[in-house]
């Protein structure tokens, strides 16, 4: 999707490869941007395939358009790079539904892009807090596995945080 | 709806919940054993409380731009005790404000009323003997104890007993907050002695410093002398150093330095009101990190005009050293009574002549009303700008940034 024609010869290419065979070529600046195939790139030197056998394509090519879009806002490195950064990075989450949400942070996590990982866990609280403990264990899909009595009693400690 | 599938991994759920607050997490205590058990151990994680701070705090959030206020309701002491319980009960209460992200100019306000039982005594205090830091609010009551308290968690403590509470003591200043080289929490206080004084004798003052980490207070020099009794402003507090406004009655202002914990006196900027009289009367800020002081000047009656100066970078070892520029003049604005605190760089919050609030446009030069509909007193008094955070008041040092 770059267009590597207007970029300078030096920059290198990765091939990065997801669970589902799909393939993204990106810039090497790009990519590092995620501190795990930062990682890679540094200890296998010269590989310029890399294969990530827990990412689907889906999410792949979404945590790299994220990348991309950092490392481009970054390169002018004016102040208001932040703005727009965060201006982008809002649009980014916008519509984010739930599956998808928690699919786009575990690829972000273990491609261990921490900035990342910030914004989507700071989503998924948006979407939580102030929310009764009920719709928490419906998003979850947690069952409560408290003895009888059990809830009551934290409830009644904490009664506060239910007012 | 659709879910979030699957078991999110600890880590990923601890660095969901460093963008909760305190309220909802505490209340998810109760969705298993699991999260009982992760957000008992995370309240008490020194690395997690600063984290959670951080998020708040370096305003890394990039989803919301909420502003957050913090009212506080004191009593007289001749109220009687029904009511000094009511206001007990609605002791603190927040307001947060944040823009419509799809209308600008529309804001949205949520209130919170924090229910904590501080002995009554607490409730004895005056704006001036009140601090505040990383969501832990510091209260002089009228009996001198100092109290710490953070709403947000329903905790408080009363701190030891200094040496400066014997009758006949006067405080007058209050100051609290994170001494980022110390790496400790401190009070400052001070006041006079009010026995001292005598006809031909000037009022001396004393002060003490109290260290979280050692959880003792002690004495430390302070040499200001004032020939009538003084009275001070409540504090404002930028890169390390505490300033305070002390009507003596001549406007003077002292600042205290965190790190040297050494008092200074600032000069005032030239042809400046001295005394307040006429409507003239001046008021510290904080804007974009630098100490700023308002001139309000009434112009005829409801109409005043502000003048904005800007402290200097103020060598805070360097007497004298230290240089105003007048940045702004806001108005004439009518009905408006006196500023309060900038809320971002260019929205500045103000009480108007009706007891509302107002928020004024430095760009835009127009004025909101705030309806405080929900905030439990009718002319409440605006303490500063707050964050609910899981820093306990039980401290030692390990709660910090």
């Amino acid at each position: 999707m770059s267009s590597s024609s207007t970029t300078t010869t030096t920059t290198r290419l990765l091939m990065l490869k997801a669970s589902d065979g799909v393939t993204f070529e990106v810039e090497e600046a790009v990519a590092t941007k995620l501190g795990a195939i930062n990682n890679m790139v540094e200890e296998e030197g010269s590989e310029d395939l890399i294969c990530l056998p827990n990412v689907n394509g889906k999410f792949l090519g979404m945590v790299l358009e994220w990348c991309k879009k950092h490392a481009n806002n970054n390169t002018n490195s004016d102040k208001g790079n932040d703005e727009v950064n965060k201006w982008w990075d809002k649009e980014f989450v916008m519509d984010l539904d739930q599956n998808t949400l928690y699919h786009l942070l575990m690829a972000a996590d273990y491609l261990s892009g921490t900035e990342l990982v910030d914004l989507l866990t700071e989503k998924v609280a948006s979407m939580i807090r102030g929310k009764k403990v009920e719709e928490i264990r419906e998003t979850f899909k947690i069952k409560s596995d408290f003895l009888p009595g059990q809830e009551e009693e934290i409830r009644k400690k904490n009664s506060w945080a239910f007012e | 709806m659709g879910r979030i599938c699957g078991d999110l991994p600890e880590e990923l759920l601890e660095e969901i919940f460093s963008w909760v607050p305190p309220r909802s997490l505490f209340r998810f205590k109760c969705v298993s054993k699991s999260w009982y058990a992760l957000i008992n151990s995370l309240a008490k994680n020194p690395e997690f409380v600063s984290k959670h701070l951080s998020n708040i705090i370096d305003k890394k959030n990039i989803l919301s731009s909420a502003t957050c206020l913090l009212f506080c309701s004191s009593v007289r002491t001749f109220w009687p005790p029904q009511k000094r319980e009511l206001v007990r009960h609605k002791m603190f209460t927040s307001l947060t404000i944040s823009h419509d992200d799809n209308e600008r100019d529309h804001l949205n306000y949520v209130s919170e009323v924090f229910h904590i039982d501080v002995p009554l005594n607490a409730l004895h205090i005056s704006i001036a003997k009140r601090s505040h830091c990383n969501g832990l609010i510091c209260l002089l009551t009228a009996f001198h104890e100092v109290i710490l308290c953070n709403p947000a968690i329903k905790e408080y403590r009363t701190l030891p007993e200094s040496s400066l509470t014997y009758d006949g003591f006067m405080s007058l200043g209050l100051g609290f907050n994170y001494d980022s080289k110390a790496k400790d929490y401190k009070v400052v206080k001070f006041g006079y002695d009010v026995r001292q004084r005598s006809r031909v004798e000037s009022v001396k003052t004393r002060a003490e410093v109290y260290s979280m980490r050692n959880d003792t207070w002690r004495e430390i020099g302070i040499h200001f002398n004032y020939d009538r009794s003084p009275f001070c402003h409540g504090e404002v507090f930028s890169k390390g150093v505490f300033y305070w406004c002390v009507e003596t009655p001549e406007y003077v202002i002292i600042s205290f330095s965190m790190f040297e914990e050494v008092f200074h006196s600032i000069p005032l900027p030239n042809h400046f009101p001295v005394k307040r009289r006429g409507g003239r009367f001046i008021k510290l800020v904080v804007w974009n990190e630098s100490v700023a002081l308002f001139s309000c000047h009434c112009e005829r009656e409801f109409t005043h005009t502000f003048e904005v100066w800007v402290m200097g970078d103020y060598a805070s070892g360097v007497k004298g050293s230290c240089s105003w520029i007048k940045k702004l003049v806001i108005g004439p604005l009518v009905d408006i009574r006196y500023p309060l605190i900038f809320l971002k760089h260019d929205e500045l919050l103000m009480k108007a002549t009706d007891g509302n609030l107002m928020l004024y446009n430095l760009c835009s030069q127009m004025l909101r009303k705030i309806t405080l509909t929900q905030v439990a007193f009718k002319d409440p008094c605006l303490d500063f700008s707050y964050i609910k955070s899981l820093v306990s008041v039980q401290g030692g040092s390990q709660y910090h940034l």
